[in-house]
Parts: structure tokens; sequence; C-alpha cells
């Protein structure tokens, strides 16, 4: 028994002594990833990237910026929109917090960072094309902020602690300066490469030489009408859809392939978010998808892209009157069955489904994971078309109108081809080819600075308001960055 | 006895395993009896020979036999809830008798203080103990519950009635946190869902450190809180929410065998509950509602398509109406797809007609689905305990089992757990013991899997809504995310098993007299499994999103711990006593998560998964994986800490601790802390110039120190980065900012008190002053927007708990056969925030919004945390009224903008029935500036009052607790009347009841109009997320729906009865007590909804805490 008693004593004691190494508290994390560990190695850049993406595909899908204060969506069975679709903006009514912006750009920064101490020695080609697609992420990030809020804090360092500069908004003009900076310094990396060819698009769900011209010309045009960048952005928009045409995209004959077609396999698109159901669920689509007690009784129901169930299929928006009129001229748009089809009760027809996006259909339900298309031909060419039509050539921009009309069989364009009367055609084009497609407010920005339109008229909601166009910032932005000032007309 | 003996030999099998018999010397042989004042016989009661290790204890009638050394001895009696008295015997004696007076409160015991044991009145900490009459009568399996106004100062929120559930946290003195309550509304797998940053107190079981939920009542031997920093800072980094000290029974030396059988059963009833409406009711409401109302709802596709529960359609094949959601139907549709004699049957079942209220002339056809009455049930709880202790003078040994079934009251839901606890003590010589503890537990519980969808949302369904198809089979219910209980019951197969096994083994040499090295090693091992498999459902209802799904989830725990303690007890001259401790303790905790999950299954048999990893859908290759993933986590503590007591002659008191802490998870410049604390007392009772008769026990006391916390993760202090993906490629994203500064938050303690007993202690009082600063509070500090996180880990500030307690105990009246025993205690707390990071803002408040200040007239911030600033308040939209007519509406329209209603509704405009918002700063609109602060979410006082009445065998308890000071916002009501974002929520009797605006020309209602979708369509009357709301979508935001939560709860009346001895003569039983009890009897409160223990500020209903009625019986061999 003493001997027992002794062992017991005796390893009390040892573990005592062990106690006495300081490494005793060093413990590795086997399932965390923490800054000790990472970019330490050539290879975690490259991950990095991709995880960015996710950023850009959120944004993508964000519609509350890029429609929902257009003329395109009206409520059908629920109402999910938010008080931007009213109009009804304020500091303290659906004021922005664009903290998810900066935290992707703020990864865009950290990236660029963390790289500078890496040689990529044996693998020069890789370096260039993560750089130049962060630039390009980080020019995206800035250019989506700046149609939001006009001017913006450049924030282009990298937060490694506490310690956050703060810094006042930079005008919207230095903005777009610094995103074309960033697009000049991703199109010559992307063209830096090793057997270098434009046609190259590695993935179009990740951004490519085509992709970050076609970017280039989207700022471009922004910048001209909205930030008074003059006749030269304009040319440069056109420069820069050139390059985009020596990339080999071609319209898709039949246009319900422009949805219908996954984006990998898209000879149309230059750009898009990926969505799968498994690895994301749902898009914005979801909202739009009618449920099918909502549509129960319809004598067409069988073409109504109508969900089990309200998770999958919300029933909150159709197209609006006035988007449908778009299409009156041309009744036989081909574009119209995969824009919207009506429901049709014994009682008369009724809600407009929005069919841009149906969809794919899984053995238990219909989800909403089509891709979402960021840039693609057709919408290019309208922009080329925009941009000839706002330097007075509209024989040019009238060629390029017709590409787009063409496929929706409509024909060549003949109606007046005074400035004003192509640039609204335009407008209304892009309307009809890209509705539902996130784009529109956008749109109706760029024309109605320009003086195309006035969007307090055409826009329903926007009748009898002074809402500016640029959105609010929330009070969380303002109350801690003491350097900011509220947005013009707040 | 001797042959009840025989009948339990098995069990001496078992229990000779672990004794060591062994025989007496040369001594005289004494036997005795020991009673209480009255007479009657006292069991266990310690008997002791003074300066010898000699020692036995009382059986249960009284009596004791004992080998002293021949010679004069001095023996002591001792016992808990008694005097200890001190007997000398001659050598002559041989019987003796010896009566023990009664001390009132638990004052005379022994109290666990760190790392040592002390006299009640030795004590310079803060220690509440437990009175073990109050383990007795726990309903629960759960032996937190019964904490539950025991103890001032200890805040038990209990939000869920589900059977195993444990409140979101126990709270001591405020907790040291912001969000102590948290802002969810129940839990989910038995965890609480919703935020709370809130750690709980450090739990010790014999030793080791423990959850304390599944902890067997029915084996707890004592239970203290530690509050201040006295008896806290011993435990450094994690003493500073307060130390809860278990101690769990044990057997006794030289104590015969008794064998101890307990049962309880217990009935379990739904006790608040909303007030629904029935099927036919509703359906008028339902249809009248949606025909008349201004929002612009659908009507046709509600009214004429189904679009809701209370809405027809044309059905046009049979069997179509049998299985649809809705029971609404049009009657001769119904006959013509079906035929008469099918609807004749329906009527039959009790299917009912009604003239459509908005069309007269056709006929409905509906039913009620008496979904709450099949929902809720009468849940039965058997609890079986079975016990067996004794000893030799070498070894003792305590032994039991326990099995607990509590079925809840929502259907199936349940809770079953095995337990089997040894305590076994060695003492092979003077100078040495050895203690071995071995627990193993199996707890099999089924929770509701889905808390909100099952139960807030599902549950609240429409009396309209089939729940049964005509086959017999569920219906999937409204939703996958509303589903049929039902569906879930028949369809999904949930397999929950923790495992778990604590063992300890401790030491004590005394090396010399007085120096004791105490060494120990425990290893704490649990194994959670969670098993889920749905299994194919119908193939004509809507399919879940992933078909024939299984998971399996894992999560193993692994923690070992040792102490090195060394202790020096000596005295210099007869009256200074010290007691010096050293020691050194380290612990290393690991886990270990699998996860996995896979779909489209091929059978319903196999319970796990057996999916090949992928499978061909419609031409394309779909991976059946739905989860997958490991973790491995570790971390570790060492420490160094120092313990002294001292006494001159029992009056002055002084002790200090000092505990020095390491930590892995901080950076390496800070992962060591240092928690001092001292402590004085002063027994001024005990001084001979202490005259005054009454007062019999007077005790000064004053502490200070320092305690810690150190709930951190790794990637707080180094940041971390998570795995994402995109276009099917692996992604890393940085997913928070590292703060390698990050240092220990302490928190510090001074606690001033008086402890007075007078008439020889039969009332004892003890008032508690503190004040508890918390210091570099880790918490998540705000960054400016342009950062790529809207927050990082930081000692964020101080905050400051501040209190008084008070406990009251007293034998109030003691007449014969008859007593009174009560205790009181009340507990006063404010929490407030005293410190925060310089930011530039006023009060450098964080998280604020900007709201009109009616005093000072102009926008301030307001909210969110500010220093001086009392957390957690409520902020809502001030209702003045229910618009009586449209007019009336119309000219508030003209001059007042509603920018909170919905978009659709700002459209529309306010009619009659709307509420009339205050438009508090008068410039025409109502918007986020118009909140008004209300109150505080979290109470100030709390409290309980225990009686126990007795008299001969007899004993009854009454135990009360109360709160006062808390608002709640009567979410569940709120969406009820407003149906939220829904169609299809059940109305509450409120609807049709006195105080809502019902038509126009009601005058001075209470509620607005009842609506549909009045988020998504209407003046959102009630729910307009407030920015500086509970910002929870449960809750709602509007003055009239937030009451008061103040309340009194009954909360248990239990009697017993002891079978006096003389009946039992006959039998083998040496004692037999039987008892009935009712828990949770009801509440005295002004509030409405479902629960007044609601300290999150919101009541979103759940699982409300069922009424208990048990009964039962203790029987001992």
């Amino acid at each position: 028994m003493q001997k027992l008693v002794y062992i017991f004593f005796l390893s009390g004691a040892l573990s005592m002594l062990a106690a006495g190494c300081k490494k005793m508290l060093n413990v590795t994390p086997k399932s965390s990833i923490t800054d000790q560990n990472y970019f330490t190695s050539e290879g975690d850049f490259d991950p990095y990237v991709t995880g960015i993406y996710t950023s850009m595909r959120s944004l993508a899908n964000n519609i509350t910026y890029g429609t929902e204060r257009s003329e395109e969506l009206i409520p059908a069975l629920n109402s999910r929109f938010s008080t931007a679709w009213a109009q009804i903006l304020s500091p303290s009514t659906g004021a922005l917090d664009y903290n998810a912006w900066y935290k992707a750009i703020g990864n865009c920064n950290l990236l660029l960072y963390r790289i500078q101490g890496f040689s990529f020695s044996d693998a020069p080609d890789t370096k260039a094309r993560i750089l130049a697609e962060t630039y390009s992420l980080r020019a995206y990030f800035f250019f989506h902020l700046t149609r939001i809020i006009g001017d913006a804090p450049l924030m282009l360092q990298a937060v490694v602690n506490d310690n956050v500069p703060l810094l006042a908004r930079s005008p919207a003009a230095d903005v777009i300066k610094q995103i074309n900076s960033d697009l000049d310094s991703a199109i010559l990396l992307f063209r830096s490469v090793k057997n270098f060819s434009p046609k190259t698009y590695p993935s179009k769900y990740r951004f490519a030489y085509g992709s970050a011209q076609a970017l280039k010309a989207d700022v471009a045009l922004w910048s001209a009408k909205v930030v008074g960048g003059g006749d030269a952005a304009l040319n440069d928009a056109i420069m820069a859809i050139n390059e985009v045409q020596t990339t080999g995209l071609s319209l898709n004959q039949n246009f319900k392939n422009v949805t219908g077609i996954r984006a990998a396999g898209n000879p149309e698109v230059a750009l898009a978010a990926f969505y799968l159901r498994d690895e994301t669920g749902a898009n914005y689509g979801l909202n739009a998808l009618p449920y099918k007690t909502g549509v129960q009784g319809a004598l067409n129901i069988d073409s109504l892209p109508y969900c089990a169930t309200t998770s999958n299929g919300q029933g909150a928006y159709q197209i609006s009157t006035l988007s449908r009129g778009l299409f009156n001229a041309n009744p036989n748009d081909k574009r119209i069955p995969f824009t919207w089809v009506t429901e049709r009760q014994a009682s008369g027809p009724k809600i407009s489904w929005i069919t841009k996006y149906p969809g794919t259909i899984y053995t238990d339900d219909r989800v909403s994971d089509n891709d979402i298309i960021m840039y693609r031909l057709a919408d290019i060419y309208l922009m080329k078309a925009e941009a000839f039509a706002a330097l007075s050539n509209t024989d040019s921009a009238i060629a390029y109108l017709n590409l787009v009309r063409e496929r929706a069989g409509n024909g060549d364009y003949t109606g007046a081809t005074d400035k004003l009367t192509v640039e609204k055609e335009i407008l209304d084009e892009r309307g009809r080819e890209l509705f539902f497609e996130n784009k529109r407010w956008y749109d109706l920005v760029r024309f109605h600075k320009e003086g195309v339109i006035d969007v307090y008229q055409y826009v329903p909601n926007l009748a009898g308001k002074t809402t500016p166009l640029f959105w609010p910032l929330n009070s969380t932005v303002l109350a801690n960055n003491s350097k900011l000032t509220q947005t013009d007309g707040y | 006895m001797k042959s009840s003996k025989t009948r339990v030999r098995w069990l001496l099998l078992v229990a000779t395993f672990f004794l060591t018999l062994s025989s007496f010397g040369q001594t005289i042989f004494l036997s005795g009896k020991v009673v209480d004042s009255s007479g009657k016989a006292l069991e266990g009661v310690s008997v002791l020979v003074k300066g010898h290790k000699k020692a036995t204890a009382t059986d249960a009638t009284g009596a004791f036999n004992l080998t002293i050394p021949a010679g004069r001895a001095t023996l002591v009696f001792s016992a808990v809830g008694y005097a200890s008295k001190e007997v000398a015997i001659t050598a002559e004696q041989h019987t003796v008798t010896i009566a023990l007076n009664r001390s009132a409160d638990a004052m005379q015991d022994v109290i666990i203080v760190g790392y040592m044991q002390q006299s009640r009145k030795n004590v310079t900490a803060a220690v509440s103990r437990l009175d073990m009459a109050e383990m007795k009568d726990v309903t629960s399996p759960n032996p937190v519950l019964a904490l539950q106004g025991k103890l001032p100062g200890v805040s038990v929120p209990v939000s869920s009635g589900q059977p195993g559930a444990s409140p979101v946290n126990i709270i001591i003195r405020g907790g040291t946190r912001l969000n102590v309550y948290g802002t969810g509304i129940g839990n989910s797998g038995g965890n609480a869902i919703g935020s709370s940053n809130a750690t709980s107190p450090l739990v010790i079981v014999d030793g080791v450190f423990r959850p304390m939920a599944d902890v067997n009542p029915y084996n707890i031997e004592s239970l203290q809180v530690m509050k201040d920093a006295a008896a806290t800072a011993i435990y450094g980094s994690q003493g500073a929410n307060g130390v809860i000290v278990v101690k769990t029974k044990g057997g006794r030396y030289n104590k015969r065998m008794t064998l101890t059988l307990n049962h309880r059963t217990t009935w379990e009833t739904a006790s608040r509950s909303l007030d629904y409406m029935n099927a036919e009711q509703y359906l008028r409401l339902a249809r009248t509602t949606v025909f008349n109302t201004h929002d612009a709802l659908n009507k046709d596709n509600l009214l004429n398509n189904g679009g809701f529960s209370a809405g027809t359609r044309i059905y046009t094949s049979p069997g179509q109406y049998g299985k649809d959601i809705n029971l609404t139907a049009l009657y001769d549709n119904i006959v013509a797809v079906e035929g008469i004699d099918y609807v004749n049957n329906l009527l039959k079942k009790g299917w009912k007609t009604m003239d459509d209220p908005v069309n007269p002339g056709t006929k409905l056809l509906y039913a009620d689905n008496h979904y709450q009455d099949l929902l809720w049930n009468t849940g039965l709880t058997n609890n079986e305990n079975l016990s067996i202790d004794g000893g030799s003078d070498k070894a003792s040994y305590f032994l039991s089992a326990n099995y607990a079934n509590q079925a809840g009251t929502f259907v199936g839901t349940n809770y079953k757990r095995y337990d089997v606890l040894g305590n076994f003590s060695y003492r092979p010589t003077e100078n040495f013991k050895l203690d071995v503890m071995a627990n193993y537990q199996n707890i099999l519980p089924n929770y509701v899997a889905g808390f909100v969808n099952e139960l807030i949302r599902g549950t609240r369904i429409t009396p309209l809504i089939r729940i049964f198809k005509d086959n017999g089979d569920p219906t999937v219910g409204e939703l996958w995310s509303v589903v049929n209980r039902f569906h879930t019951l028949k369809y999904d197969q949930t397999h929950v098993s923790t495992e778990r096994f604590v063992s300890r083994v401790a030491g004590d040499w005394t090396i010399a007299k007085g120096l004791h090295f105490r060494p120990s090693v425990s290893y704490y091992a649990q194994d959670y499994t969670y098993l889920f498999m749905r299994k194919g459902t119908p193939a004509d209802e809507v399919q879940p999103s992933t078909q024939r799904q299984k998971n399996e989830n894992i999560n193993n725990t692994r923690k070992m711990m040792t102490d090195q303690i060394l202790q020096y007890d000596f005295n210099i001259g007869d009256d200074h006593h010290f007691s010096v401790l050293g020691g050194f303790n380290y612990t290393r905790t690991t886990g270990n998560t699998v996860s996995i999950g896979s779909q489209r299954a091929t059978n319903d048999y196999i319970y796990t998964i057996n999916e090949p990893p992928t499978t061909n859908v419609n031409g394309t290759v779909m991976s059946n994986v739905t989860d997958f993933g490991t973790t491995l986590s570790e971390d570790r503590m060492a420490s160094y800490f120092g313990q002294m007591t001292y006494d001159y002659d029992g009056r002055y008191l002084f002790s200090s601790s000092l505990r020095y802490d390491g930590y892995s998870d901080f950076a390496p410049d800070n992962k060591y802390a240092l928690f001092p604390s001292v402590a004085a007392g002063w027994n001024v009772a005990r001084e001979k110039f202490w005259h005054v008769q009454p007062v019999s026990t007077l005790k000064l006391r004053a502490s200070w120190g320092q305690a810690g916390l150190s709930t951190l993760s790794i990637t707080d202090t180094y940041g971390g980065y998570s795995a994402t993906q995109y276009a099917l490629g692996s992604g890393i994203l940085r997913s928070s900012l590292p703060n390698p500064n990050l240092k220990w938050e302490t928190t510090e303690t001074m606690d001033l008190a008086t402890e007075i007993g007078l008439f020889n202690d039969r009332i004892n009082l003890v008032v508690d002053y503190y004040n508890k600063v918390t210091k570099d509070m880790l918490a998540s500090k705000p960054l400016p927007s342009e950062a790529p996180f809207s927050s990082i880990t930081y000692n964020n500030g101080n905050l400051r708990n501040r209190g008084v307690e008070v406990e009251l105990g007293a034998e109030v009246i003691r007449a014969g056969a008859f007593a009174w025993k009560s205790n009181f205690s009340f507990a006063f707390n404010r929490t407030v925030i005293t410190k925060l990071p310089s930011n530039g803002h006023p009060k450098n408040r964080q998280n604020g919004q900007v709201v009109w200040d009616p005093g000072s007239k102009q926008n301030i911030e307001q909210g969110g945390y500010a220093e001086g600033e009392r957390p957690f308040g409520i902020w809502a939209f001030k209702v003045l009224g229910v618009f009586s007519t449209d007019a009336e509406a119309a000219a508030w329209n003209a001059k007042i903008k509603d920018n909170l209603a919905s978009p659709s509704g700002i459209t529309v405009g306010k009619h009659a029935g709307d509420y009339i918002f205050a438009d508090v700063n008068g410039d025409g609109v109502i918007d986020q500036k118009d909140q008004v602060f209300m109150g505080y979410r979290t109470p100030s006082i709390l409290g309980g009052w225990q009686n126990t009445f007795t008299y001969k065998g007899i004993s009854l308890r009454v135990t009360m607790d109360y709160a006062l000071g808390h608002l709640i916002s009567n979410g569940a009501l709120a969406r009820s009347l407003g149906q939220g974002r829904a169609f299809n929520e059940g109305a509450p009797k409120t609807a049709l009841g006195p105080d809502i605006w019902q038509k126009e020309g009601d005058v001075g209602k209470k509620y607005a109009r009842f609506s549909f979708a009045d988020y998504d369509f209407g003046q959102r009357n009630y729910l307009r997320n407030a920015s500086l709301g509970t910002n929870y979508s449960y809750s709602s935001d509007v003055s009239t729906m937030i009451q008061k939560g103040d309340f009194l709860a009954f909360r248990e009346i239990s009697i017993g009865y002891d079978v006096p001895k003389e009946l039992l003569r006959r039998t083998h039983f040496t004692g037999l007590n039987v008892f009935a009890s009712v828990n949770n009897l009801g509440y005295i409160t002004g509030y409405q909804g479902f629960n007044p223990e609601t300290y999150t500020g919101v009541d979103g209903g759940g699982y409300p805490r069922p009424r208990q009625y048990s009964l039962g019986a203790t029987l001992k061999f």
C-alpha cells in the first residue's frame, strides 16, 4: 500500500515539474487558420482570390441598388420590396451601411499587401493573373459603390488590426480615376502572360481580359454621363468594347439560351456570378418565381415558372406594365416568352410572372439558381450603341442597336435618327433586352443625367418626389467615422 | 432487518468490493442515541472521538455504536443544521443519549472557500448555500431549475419548458458581460438560440469543472454559490462569473449499509398559452378582414383561389380536396366533385358548413383541425433512484443509480437519462486518505429540432390548415419551414445521445501534523452523437429540399485536469489559527467534431449513411453529400495559486488568495495574469464586551479581489481565415481581424457585509453590498464601416454591477411539534457601463442611433452602449391611439407621413383601425427618430421566499420567487394580430375582444385592427423594425405591445409525510416517506403574454414552462 501511495505522489510531483515548461501553453491550431500561418506560401493567394469572388457574387445578386428603384417591378402575391422601391430614402429609412463593399475591397487590399513579399519566380504568370483578377475585383467593388453613393472613401490600405484610418469621401471623379487605374493595371497584367490571347476566358465566372475591358467600358459610360468624363470617356468606352469584340464572344441565336445555358458554356457571356443550388442556394430570382398555391387554377399553369413551395418561389415580383409596354411596338418580339408570361385564370389575365431567370427544376422543386449574368455581348453592343449615340454618331449607334434587334426578330430600326430619339430607343432596347438583369436603375440614372429622360417622371414611384439618386449613409457609418458627410440632398 | 439484509445480499457483494474491513484495538464499547430537541431520532449525525480518527454516524433510529479508547474521551457530535456538541465520556459509561439543538440556518456549516474548508462563522467571503431541502423536491431532472429564486443574487432565467432544457445561463450578480440574457427566444437541441455573450459561472462538481444541467439532483449533498472575489479570485481566470460548487453524496465511515429507493411520478401540463379562435370564429374573421381591408392584398387570390387557409378554390378532380392543405372549401364544389356521400361522411366526422360571410348564399365547408389540442399533452415523467451507502472504519462508499424519463407537454419531446455515481473513500493509514469518484451518464433527449419552425411558427397555424389527409397520413403543413409536427414525428427519426464519463482520484497525505499534500487528477470525457434520418415522404407531397436526408454529427470533448495542493494548518499559541495553502493546476481541453450528411438514400431502413457518393439525376451526376467536415480544438491552462486564512480567537478573521493564470489562446505577451484577493472579518458578538442579549451573532466582513474571464478563441487574438466556395472551387477568406493586444478581462469585486443572528441564531440575516467592476471587458468594438470588418474583439471598456443582497432566515414558529421555517431573499442589482474606448462621441457611445430627445428638443444619439448608462433599454414607437374613422385617418394622412409602413402601405395610407403613431419630433414624418424610450429588458430586483411547515412527520413546503423591473415585448400576440409576413397564423381571441378596433366608429381601443401581412402590405401596426428595438423579428416595437414583466411565481407547493416508525415495525423498512407536489402553479403578474420570466425583452412564444404535479415515495432499508 505504501508503495502505491508513493507512486501516486511521485506522479503528482512529476507533473508539477513538467508544469515548469513554458511550452505547456503553446497550442498549434489544427482546425483554424490564423494570421500566424496564412499567407506564408505562394499557394495561399489563389484560394484567396477565389474567396473574394463570393463578394462579387453577393453584390451582383443585390437588386436593391440595381433594380428596385427602376420601373421594372411591381408587387405580385407577396411583397418583398425595400423602401428603395417606394423611393422613400432618408438617413433613417433605407440608408446604406456600406461595410459589405469595404469588406470586399479590404480583402483585395489585404491580398495586394501580402503578395508583395512573394516573387513567384517559378510561376510569374500565376502572380500576374492573381494580381490582374484582384485589381479587376477592386475596380468592380468601387464602381458598384460609387454608382450607389457617388463620392466614396478610397480605402486602399490593408487593415491588419484595429487601426483603421478615418477617410473622408473622395469625389466620384477621383473614385473613377482609381477604378480606371486598377483596370489599366489589370489589363496590362492580363496581357503580360506568356502566349497571351484575348480570346482566353479561363473561367466565365472570374475576371479575364475580355470582362475587364467590358467593365472598363461600363465605367467609361458612367464616367461620361454621370461624373463629367466627357467625350474622352465615351471614346474610352468604344475602345474598350473594340477589345471585347476581339475576344470571340457571339450572340446566342435563340434568346432562350441567354439565361438557359450556364455561363461556362454560353458564347454570349463575358462574366457571370456563379450560382448553383448546392453551393449557394437561390439568387434574387427567388422573389420572382410564383408558388403553387398562388397560381393554382391557372389555365396556363404549365407554362408558369412556379415552385412547389414559398421557400423556393416567393411570388413577390412581377414585371411592371411600364416594362411590358416597352414591347408594345413589336408584339412578336422573340424575347417576350423568356421575359414574362401572363397567368390566365378563368376570370381573366392575372399576374405577369418574370421568366428571365426560371431556375432549374430538381426532383423536389424548381430552384432559382441560374448564373447571374454581369456582362454579355448584347449588353456590350448596346453600350457601344449608347456611346456612339452620345457622340452624335447615330449611324454607328443604330448599327449596334440593330445587332440586338435582329436576334429579337424585330428587324432593323426604322425610326427617327436624331440623337435624342436614338438615345431614347437605346434606353428602351436595354429595358427589353436586359430586363431583370439588375442594370436598369443605373441605365436610368445615366440617361437621366444626360438629359434623355427625366427619371422623376419616368419612374412612377419617383413621381412627385425629390429623393436624390444616390443613397444616404446610415447612422452606423456616420457614427464610426467623423470625417464623413451625408450624401448630398439628405 | 436481518432478512432484508439477506434480500439485498447481491448488492452487498458489489459493495464489499470497495470495502476493507479492519478490526478494532483494545477498547471500550459504547452505544448511544442522538435525538433532536423534540426527542426525534436523528439520522446521519457524525460522531467523532476528539483527538483520534475514530468516527461513526447514527443510523435511521439515531443509534450509533463506537469503540473508544480506554480512559477518558471526548465525543464530538455534528450534523448539518444542528449546533455541534462535545460530550465527555467516562470510562464507566457504556450508553449515552445526546440531544442536539437546531441551528435555524446553515451558519454553523462547513463552507468550501476555494481550496479550503472553513466553518461558516469564520468565513469572510460572500457564499450562499442552498438548503438541501430545496433539492429534495426537484420535479425536473435538471437541478439548475431548483436554484430559481433561492439564492440571493443568483438569476436563473428559464425560458423554455422543453424537458431537460436549461436556462440560457446562470447569472450571478448581473454577470460580467453586456448581454447576459441574450436576445434569443428559446432553444434548439437543448441549446439556447439567439446570441448571448454571457458565459456561465464556473461549476465544480466534486472537484471537476463540468456542466451542472445533467447532474442528478438526488445525488447532490451540498451546493453553494461563491459570489465575491474573496471566494472566486482563487479560481482566477474562470472565476469572474461566480463559482458554483457542488458536492455529491459520499458514504460514511463506520456506518451500516443503507439501501434507499426513491420513486417519483410527475405529470406535466401546459400552463400559459394564447387563447386561439376556433375554426368558425377564425373563418368568419379572416374572410371579412381580407374582404374589407384597404391593404393592397391580392384579395381574389386569397379568398377564391385558396391563397390562405380561409380561402376557397375550385377542386376539379376527386381526391384533391382530401389532401389539400386548406380545410376550407365550397360545399357545392365538393359535393359535385366527390359526391354527397363523401361530404356527408365528412360532416359526420366533424366538418361543418357556414354561409360565406363575404358572399351570402354561398355555402362553405370547413373543419377545425384542433391542432393545439393535438400538440399539447400531459407529459409523464418517471424518476427512479437507488442508492447504497455505508462504510467501515477504513473505507466508505456511496453508490447510486438513476433513471429519469421525462416526457414534455409538446408531443414527441422527451428527456431520458441514465446516471451511475460511485463515491469511494479509502483510509488505509492514519495519515493517508484516497477518494475516488466515478460518474457515468447517458442522456437521450428528444428535443424539438426546429425550435422556430416547429414551435414558434408551426404551432401558430390557423384552425383551417389540414393536419391529416383523408388517408390518415399527416400533411407537410403549411410549408416545410412551418412544418406539421405530426409529419415530423412520422417521417423524421432523430437519435441524440450524450455519454459522459467523469472520474477523479484525489489523495490527502498528512505529512506532519497540520501539513497536508492533496494531489488530484480528473478526467472528463463527453461524447455527443446526433443521428438524423428523414424517410422518403409521399411523392404527391411537397418535397423537402434534400430528400431522404441523413446526418451524423459527433462532438467529443476531453478534459484532463490535475491539482497539486500543499496545505499547512497551524496555531501559534491558543488563539492564532493559520492555514496556508499553495498549489498548481493544469487543465487541457481537447475537442473533436465530425459532421457528415447525405441525401437521396435508397431506402428507409438504414439509419446511418449508406449512400453512394453520387447519384445520376436527370442525366446529371449530383453529389449526395450535404455536409462534410471535422474540427479539432485544444486549449490549455496552467495556474499557480496560494491561499491563506488567519483568525485570532475566532474574533478577527483575515484571508487572502493569489492566483497566477496562463491561457493558451492569448498572445505570447499577454498569456499570464495575476488575480489577488484579501478579506477581513470581525465576529463582534464573540467579543467580551458584547452583551446585547438577543444578538447571538454579529459579524462584519469586507473583501476585495479580482477574477477573470478567458472566453476567447484563438482567432480573436491571431485573426481567423475560413473556407468558402466559389464556382465549385475552394476559396479562403479572412473571417476576423486579429487583436494581438487582447488581455484578460478582470472583474474587481468589493463586498461589504453584515451577518446577524438573533435569539440563539433562530433568526439570521445577511446583508451584502457589492461593487463589481469588470475592466477590459472582452467584447466586440465597432469599427468604421470602411474597415474590412464591422467590429473587432477588443478590451472594450468597463462595466459595473452594484447591488444589495439580503438573505433572511428564521424559524418563525416553534411550538411543540409544529415548526415554521422561512427563508426570504432579495437582490437588487444595477448594471452600468462606466468606461468605453474614446471615440469622439458624447459618452463614447457605441452603436447608438439618432433619436429625438424631447427633453433637450434636439436629435441626440441614444441606445447602444454609452458611458454612465445602463445597457439594454427598449425603445418603441409610441401609440397615441387607434383611428376611429377613415375621416380621422385621412386628416392625419394630410399632415403626417408614416415612412415606416410597408412600401405598399405607404401608398395606401392610414385608415380606420390603424395605429396613430406619435410624431415625436413634429417633423411630419414618422421615422426612426420618433422612437421613444420605454424601459429596460432586464429585471433589477430578483428574489424568493421559501417556507417549510413541519408537524410531526408531516412537512409542507411553499416556495415563491419574484422579479421586478423588466419590460417584455409581447411579440407572439403582435404577430398573431398583424400576421407579420404571413397569411396563415391563427388568430387569438383578443382579435374579437373588447380591446381591439373592429369597426368604423370604435373608440379608445388598445389594439389596432386585425390584419394579414401587416409587415409586407400593411401599415406595420405591429412590427416596425425599430433601429433601437430588440432587433428580433419575433418581437414587437410598438408601445402598446410592451408591458411590465413584474411577477410573483408560485413555484412549488409540496407535502411530505414520514410514516411513523411504529407502523414500519412489521416491515423490512427503516424509513418511508411519501410526498406530493405541484410546481409552477402560476403567477401574479400584469403581463399577458406567455412567459413573464422573459429577460431578453422578447416573448416570442415557444415552449411554455409546464405545470408539474408529482407523487412519490422514498423507502429505506
